[in-house]
């Protein structure tokens, strides 16, 4: 016990919360969909160029994630979903959290250029800024378009393992970013519907806070409704994928727009504080992307 | 982590014997990784 007069000095800071600022849950989406990007490539890839390119993506991730949350402390601190992350709890100084981010992303943008080519090192470079700094410093707090801006950062991992292998930049590398910038907008305002009042308490311009519910759902269709034509492109293309991911796509993304339907125009008999078919969505959207990228992988594995 | 615990000089010389065992490991890892990135890179 200690006495009124001493002070307890805190303790150093643990290396689970270092690995915690990273957001390994969030990293595990972007190893696999980066992953894919190295897979499906149209060439073989030596297993360590290509371990190392998987290793700079996720060190990129996590160097990006890292500078987020420096940034994001005081806003973390405001929601119960993230007040126990190291910083805003107070497990770690915020210069730790800033500088372990910088070291991260250097480190990650230098070997990616060393082992794998400096084209693809240039577009992990720009994700971690765009993540770090377009998106989480000045437009996060500044538009409800938020989550439309932020989705370019989650799209860019598969392109980046596309280039890593093929050392240029195609038009399929182009549709696996755009396929994940238009999946981003349904998943995330799924999950924004049904914590909404979270990001209200933080201040953060959530499509739901200012738009509200309604648009919000409507909004969610229109991405569904684009993103099924979006998904069938790499089948539809010459040189792109084949019939696996093809009939995967259509059966996925036909899902996908039956339960964003279901969110936005089908509620009959669903009263509007049971979120039901926005959890429905939010937990199938995750699969989805999974399911998507497996299919592309098995299709270049099977048709060649 | 208990913030707090109730022998701290241990707890802090535990965490920091973690964290440079972790340190050296990565940095050990990272050592084997360039040597085999140049093998591959002088091989392809």
């Amino acid at each position: 016990m200690s006495t009124a007069s001493a002070q307890p000095i805190p303790l150093p800071t643990d290396w689970r919360d270092f690995l915690s600022l990273t957001k390994p849950r969030v990293m595990s989406l972007v190893i696999f969909t980066g992953l894919c990007g190295l897979l499906a490539a149209p060439v073989s890839v030596d297993p360590i160029l290509g371990f190392t390119a998987i290793l700079c993506i996720a060190l990129g991730a996590g160097g990006s994630a890292a500078l987020n949350q420096w940034w994001e402390a005081d806003l973390d601190a405001k929601m119960k979903r993230t007040a126990n992350r190291p910083l805003p709890a107070g497990r770690m100084e915020r210069s730790s959290a800033r500088d372990f981010g910088v070291i991260l992303s250097v480190l990650s943008v230098l070997i990616l250029g060393l082992a794998c080519g400096w084209l693809a090192a240039g577009v992990l470079a720009f994700s971690i800024f765009y993540y770090a700094v377009i998106y989480t410093i000045w437009l996060k707090p500044r538009t409800p378009q938020n989550i439309v801006i932020g989705g370019g950062a989650g799209a860019f991992p598969p392109m980046i393992g596309w280039i890593a292998a093929t050392g240029e930049i195609t038009l399929m590398p182009v549709l696996l970013f755009a396929i994940i910038f238009f999946w981003t907008p349904p998943h995330f305002w799924a999950l924004a519907l049904f914590v909404e009042t979270d990001y209200a308490k933080a201040g953060i311009p959530m499509m739901p806070v200012v738009a509200g519910r309604h648009s919000t759902r409507r909004q969610i269709l229109v991405y569904a409704v684009l993103l099924l034509p979006l998904a069938m492109l790499p089948f539809w293309i010459t040189g792109g994928a084949g019939v696996v991911y093809g009939a995967s796509a259509l059966v996925l993304s036909t899902i996908f727009l039956m339960l964003a339907l279901r969110v936005a125009v089908f509620r009959q008999g669903v009263g509007e504080a049971d979120m039901g078919p926005e959890k429905r969505l939010f937990r199938f959207s995750v699969f989805y992307l999974f399911a998507l990228f497996a299919a592309l992988v098995a299709d270049r594995w099977i048709m060649g | 982590m208990p913030q707090f615990p109730e022998d701290p000089e241990a707890e802090r010389k535990r965490i920091i014997k973690q964290r440079n065992l972790m340190l050296g490991g990565l940095l050990g890892a990272m050592a084997v990784l360039f040597y085999f990135i140049s093998i591959a890179r002088i091989g392809g």
